[in-house]
């Protein structure tokens, strides 16, 4: 029978989880992705902080998590278009003998890669939230750098091996709910920009002729994109399917729940006094033996028992 | 009604748990439980009781026995002192109720709520200065007028028989409570010592003197180095921000911490 026992209130657990909230490491706050899709090219630079959110402990042993909410403190959109290259002119003029003594000039378009590039910033216009029930799992840890050493010299190093506290996640939910109408303004200055940046060196009116000669290439490239009339929906699109970006912050935080950090752990054996030095000896810790670690939860608090 | 019904954190720890550390304690920290003079920390065999240790004290060369000043000689003034040693043992706490132990008449019997009774073992010995020993240095006593130039600082123990040392135990009894001590945010859990008993000693004068002394040493010198911190009992915190304090007595919390049930019940709450 256990001879510890440590419960926290549903109050004290939102304390517990604010702090991890606030404090969550920049390595899974931050991440770059990019990708291409025929002449499609895509990249997108993240870093996120978490708001919000609130847990409710359920009678079915799981945490509930509720709207905690993903900002944005970067989130670039970078664009790209490889637009087929083509070429007019070049033909001959003059042919003497068979052979092209005057030719036109041949003048080539679209011959980088990407031929069009656009950043779209983002940041601090759209915001995320994810939901999710969770579950806490208890594991002993083995720590394989405690090899040969015994008990007191594992916990001098910081090799000691550990009760630890995980959060399991049974589902996670993370869903765009707003992008702003400023997103949408931005989209659509993205022709205007594809012509800026193509023949910016032209005199207006010629800029004008070339939208209506280019207008197809315009059409294309809304096709490409598969720009909707509905520019928020497809931004959510955008970032949902195309990018994957949703899974991919989903299952960031569900490894860095289940697996990298544990919301709490207890070496063991545990230290009950600490090492001291009297008349210049240092006397060693003394450690206490944990067993039988457990947690349960029900819809008032969170349980933890354990035997010294 | 939940075990945090009225406060943020609870903490419950059975009477088995606490004299489980309380054995740890002994076996890796020695030192806090035996006592003697140089002849007893040189040689721990010649003590009453084996010393039960950890295997860790002995290779970190813990030392099992902790130090004292010999004896004095009252009207002696040259350089030897009287050898001695004491060691705690079997210590034992049993919580309100109490059913582990029966406590002598003179604690006020039945145990008190919210109290802890506790005993112990406690064993002496004062060995003998070897008799022929002591007939030398007598004759080496000086006349009054050529004792100053005797006189050192330098103590060390008159020689004895070790095969003759006069080792004594005596049943010990107490009743004590907890209490917190320390910082706001920083408390500890101590065990204050509220009465004691020496079973069996004459005149009652001779008695009441020991205990005073043993009550002292255990307030003092044993009883605070066992003392936990609520932080550490409840939470390992060193990676977030918030801090942990005793909930407030109230109503509802009648006594924090409280003794009840064979167990200590600590309640706390979050900042």
């Amino acid at each position: 029978m256990a001879n510890l026992t440590v419960a926290a209130s549903e109050a004290a657990v939102n304390k517990l989880f604010k702090s991890v909230r606030d404090n969550l490491p920049l390595e899974y706050r931050e991440f770059s992705k990019s990708g291409s899709w025929g002449p499609f090219q895509a990249g997108i630079d993240v870093l996120y902080h978490l708001e919000g959110g609130n847990i409710d402990l359920q009678s079915d042993g799981t945490v509930k998590l509720s709207e905690l909410d993903v900002k944005w403190d970067t989130l670039r959109l970078n664009l790209g278009l490889d637009i087929p290259e083509f070429c007019i002119g070049g033909k001959c003029i003059i042919k003497v003998s068979g052979k092209c003594i005057l030719r036109l000039p041949r003048i080539c378009f679209f011959g980088a890669s990407p031929d069009v590039s656009i950043p779209i910033n983002l940041s601090g216009l759209i915001t995320a939230e994810i939901s999710g029930a969770l579950r806490i799992i208890p594991k002993y840890f083995l720590n394989p750098e405690k090899g040969p050493l015994s008990d007191h010299q594992a916990h001098d190093q910081d090799k000691a091996n550990q009760w630890q506290i995980f959060l399991k996640p049974d589902w996670l939910d993370l869903d765009i709910i707003d992008v702003a109408d400023t997103v949408g303004d931005l989209v659509e200055n993205i022709f205007d920009a594809i012509i800026d940046s193509l023949f910016g060196w032209a005199p207006v009116w010629a800029q004008d002729i070339i939208r209506t000669v280019f207008s197809w290439l315009v059409d294309g490239i809304r096709a490409i994109l598969d720009i909707g009339d509905d520019i928020q929906e497809w931004i959510s699109n955008l970032l949902g399917v195309s990018f994957d970006i949703l899974d991919f912050i989903a299952q960031l935080i569900a490894d860095y729940m289940a697996k990298k950090k544990p919301i709490f752990h207890l070496e063991d054996p545990y230290p009950i006094l600490a090492s001291d030095t009297v008349d210049g000896i240092t006397r060693i810790p003394v450690l206490a033996p944990v067993a039988n670690l457990g947690v349960t939860v029900n819809d008032k608090e969170m349980i933890l028992e354990a035997t010294f | 009604m939940t075990l945090t019904s009225f406060s943020d954190l609870y903490a419950r720890v059975h009477e088995d748990g606490i004299n489980n550390l309380i054995s740890q304690v002994r076996r890796q920290r020695p030192s806090l439980f035996n006592y003697g003079t140089s002849a007893f920390t040189a040689n721990t065999k010649l003590l009453c009781e084996p010393i039960v240790v950890h295997p860790e004290v002995v290779n970190q060369g813990n030392p099992l026995v902790s130090k004292l000043d010999y004896l004095p000689i009252p009207g002696y003034e040259g350089p030897y002192g009287v050898e001695f040693f004491f060691q705690l043992t079997n210590l034992e706490l049993d919580f309100h109720p109490g059913n582990k132990f029966n406590l002598p008449a003179e604690l006020n019997l039945p145990l008190a709520g919210q109290r802890v009774a506790l005993t112990a073992k406690l064993c002496a010995g004062i060995p003998c200065p070897d008799p022929r020993i002591l007939e030398r240095l007598t004759l080496e006593i000086l006349p009054e007028r050529e004792r100053k130039k005797q006189e050192t600082n330098e103590k060390q123990g008159i020689p004895f028989d070790y095969e003759n040392i006069n080792c004594f135990c005596l049943e010990i009894f107490g009743t004590a409570n907890f209490r917190y001590v320390g910082n706001q945010g920083d408390e500890y859990l101590d065990l204050f010592l509220v009465g004691l008993e020496v079973v069996d000693i004459q005149p009652a004068g001779l008695e009441n003197s020991l205990e005073c002394y043993v009550s002292t040493a255990l307030k003092l010198g044993i009883l605070p180095k066992l003392r936990m911190a609520i932080k550490d009992l409840v939470l390992d915190n060193e990676d977030y921000y918030f801090s942990i304090s005793p909930s407030p007595i109230s109503a509802n919390i009648p006594f924090n911490p409280s003794i009840r049930t064979d167990a200590v019940h600590v309640f706390g709450q979050i900042s």
